[in-house]
Formats: C-alpha cells, structure tokens, sequence
C-alpha cells in the first residue's frame, strides 16, 4: 500500500493533532526547503529522521540510526555468523569484529529462525547460545596476548625445569625449593653440567678431584645464592613475579570459562552485576534520584506510564517463565527490567529489556552500565 | 516561515511507522520511500573467512525526477 499526500496529511493531522491547513502549509515548507537545499546542492536533514544530499545530480536519502534501528527491529541484535567449515584461512582476526564465532556447517543458516537472536529451540539451549555470544565476542582482543604470554610462562616453567633437574642431578635432592622465576639462577645451575661432561671425559683421579670439587664449590655457592635469593627476595620476588602468571592465566581463564563452562555462566558472572549495581546507585545518587526514578533511566522500578522510548534487550526467549525468571533477577539487582513480546515468523518471543530510555543514545550509553554479560550482546528496540 | 518542531518530530514518526508497517510513502516532489527487506546472504573476506551477514529490514528512497 502506498500513503499518498492526502493520506500522509490526514496522518499527520492526527499525529499533531494542528489544524488540517497548518499541516499542509508544514508540510509544503519541509518539501520546499528539501528541494531548495536539493538544488544549491546542500544537504538537509530532518531530526530523528534523515539526511537527503545530492549525489551525481540526483537527491539521495540515508536514514538516520534511530529510523533505520526501528524498521530493522525485528533483526536487530543480529551479528554476522562465521561459517567455521567453509573457513580457509583463519587469519587477520580483526577484520570483523562483530563477528559471533557460533559453530554451523558450511551451508549452515538456511533460514533466518537459525540467526543469532529468536532463533533456538529450547530455552536453555538459548541460554546457552546467549551466553556463547557474550563470551565470545571479546576473544579476539585477549587471543594474541594470552598466546605470547602463555608461551613466554612456558618457557619460564621448562627453565625451572631444567634448573631442577641439573639441580637434582647434583645434589640429587627432590629440589622443592626452585619455585622462583628469577632467570638469575637457570645458567648457574647448568655449569655443574658442563663440569660433568668434563669428569666423564677425564680419566685421571686428579681431575675427578678437581671436577668435584669444582662442582662442590659451584654448587654450594649456587645453593646458597639459591638460599638468599629465596629467602631474602622471596617475598618481595614474589610480588613483583607473581603478577605476570596471574595476568597470563586471567584471561586464559576467563576465555576457558567462556567456552567450556557455558552452563555455569550465570553462577560466574553473576556476581559481577551487585558491583555495576553499586556503582550505578552511587552515580544516582549523586543526580536527582525523584528524577531518574519517575522518569527514564536503567535503574529502580519500570515505569508503567511510560509507553514511548526504548529499552535494552538483554533476553529474548521462548518460555515465558524463563523470561520471568531472568526479569525478576535482573530487577532484584536493581535494574528496571521489562518484558515485552515479539512474534517472529510466527513464534512468541519474549524479550526482557533493563531500563526505559527516552532516546536511542540514551540507552546505548547506559549500556555500558549494565551487567558486564550483557555489554556486548544486547539490542534496543522501542518499548511496546 | 519557520518549521514546527512537534510537526517534524510527527513527520518522521508517521513516515518511521508506515515503513515499519511495510507500507510505501509517497512525497510528492521529493521521492518515495519504500520498505526493503534484505535477505541473509554470504560474504568471503580476502582472508577466506566466510560469515553469514544477517537478514536486514530498511528503508530505501526513489528520488522523483
């Protein structure tokens, strides 16, 4: 169907509520300024709604983000999905960085109900996928970093390694001590192995004697720097050493939780969200809280009268009491959580969202105060 | 003359709703706008990386002569 003026005017009438000659003469000016603006070659915008500029001696039209996030409502949150077989070669990682490492055959999404949003079939298998999403995305910021250093830690380990075995070869001790990473330590040991491929080549006595004791010197004279080191740096060698394998290990750790412990991911991260609650309520507290709490805002309790704006959707779920669930956890942490339903391809989803928000901008600022999991897998879409 | 700022806040709202709506909107000596849904489609990176970009609704503009 095609509105044409008379219905676009009677439209508008209704939307403004002005008197019919008001919006004809309304919308007369705007089509005249676009025209005007079209022929000195300009561009022109109108708020919340567009750009039109000319470009090759014909008007153009490039929507603006809210216009173009509410008509694509129905995908939005949907990110391009990376075909894993037909992957040829898995370099240069940063070339899309949206990109959700979900698993599919090469042929894989044959239809839309398989994207990345509305699409599972059950409701903890979307959890899961979900959470998938949360976790995946930033994998490729921390993937170099955690290789470099997870390969320099190895190569401290395998020293260590060496260090005790030469250490145990002399004084053939089980060598609980060599915990450190001081690399200070690693070519002192190897000096006896030196000394003791000599002895095996010496024959005489006396080059035996001098070997022994040679070694004997060495190594007591590595133990006891070994001993200082240890017991005079130890503590604060190990402050200043610790860090490094707790830093390599960190995000190991945080990538292993991501991809193998999906299921548990509401135990993990959730403890993350009182945190963002508290500092959420301190910055709050510090603006007119009657304010923020009658009107708009991420925190406190939805505010039923608002029918227009937006919100961020954080779940978008089959089972209703699974959307319940999730709403209630979210408003018991202090966020003002919603539910509103969508059908998709002729399925019920119900989206729980956290905030209500009076601009498009509004809530994507205030994303980066929702609960960490959510940061980078969310969508906001027109309360309901 | 000066434009009413509840009257363009109430432009872009009608023209936002009939296109969300799938219908076309017609003004008159500037052009059509239209609702175009794009379908999910593959794309290779010179990398040999292949994603699925997602299906997409938009909206598109025919300029009038």
């Amino acid at each position: 169907m095609t509105i044409d003026k008379e219905q676009l005017i009677s439209l508008l009438e209704e939307k403004t509520g002005l008197e019919r000659e008001k919006v004809e003469t309304q919308l007369s000016e705007l089509i005249s300024r676009i025209q005007k603006a079209a022929k000195e070659d300009k561009t022109f915008e109108v708020e919340g709604f567009g750009t039109f500029s000319m470009e090759e001696g014909s008007l153009q039209f490039e929507p603006g983000d809210i216009l173009e996030t509410e008509i694509n409502n129905k995908y939005a949150g949907m990110k391009p999905i990376e075909l894993i077989g037909a992957f040829k070669e898995p370099e240069s990682e940063e070339e899309v960085p949206d990109v959700d490492m979900a698993e599919s055959e090469p042929g894989g999404v044959d239809s839309e109900n398989k994207w990345a949003f509305d699409s599972d079939v059950t409701e903890g298998e979307k959890e899961e996928q979900e959470t998938e999403e949360i976790e995946a995305e930033p994998e490729p910021e921390y993937e170099e970093p955690e290789t470099e250093k997870v390969t320099e830690s190895e190569d401290i380990e395998e020293d260590q390694q060496e260090a005790e075995e030469v250490f145990d070869a002399v004084f053939g001790t089980t060598g609980e001590e060599p915990k450190e990473t001081e690399t200070q330590e690693v070519p002192e040991p190897r000096e006896p192995v030196a000394e003791t491929k000599n002895e095996k080549q010496g024959d005489t006595i006396g080059t035996v004697i001098v070997a022994v004791v040679v070694i004997l010197i060495v190594g007591i004279g590595g133990w006891m720097i070994y001993d200082f080191g240890f017991s005079g740096t130890s503590s604060t060698e190990m402050s200043t050493t610790s860090p490094q394998p707790t830093e390599t290990v960190d995000p190991a750790d945080g990538n292993t939780q991501s991809e193998e412990q999906l299921g548990q991911d509401e135990e993990v991260v959730e403890p993350e969200q009182p945190s963002a609650v508290s500092t959420e309520e301190e910055d709050t507290g510090t603006e007119s809280p009657n304010q923020q709490q009658d009107r708009y805002g991420l925190m406190g309790e939805p505010n039923q009268a608002i029918a227009n704006g937006y919100t961020i959707v954080v779940h978008s779920l089959r089972d209703r009491q699974q959307a319940e669930q999730n709403r209630q956890q979210l408003q018991e942490a202090g966020y003002r959580a919603l539910i509103s339903q969508a059908q998709v391809e002729g399925t019920t989803y119900y989206r729980v969202g956290i905030g209500q928000f009076e601009t498009v901008s509004d809530a994507q600022q205030a994303i980066d105060d929702a609960p960490e999991r959510y940061r980078d897998n969310n969508f906001i879409k027109r309360i309901q | 003359m000066a434009m009413d700022k509840e009257f363009i806040k109430a432009f872009s709202e009608v023209i936002r709703e009939e296109i969300a709506r799938k219908n076309d909107v017609y003004l008159e000596g500037v052009g059509r706008f239209e609702f175009e849904h794009q379908k999910q489609f593959q794309k290779q990176f010179d990398s040999g990386r292949v994603v699925m970009m997602p299906p997409k609704d938009t909206i598109t503009f025919i300029p009038e002569n």
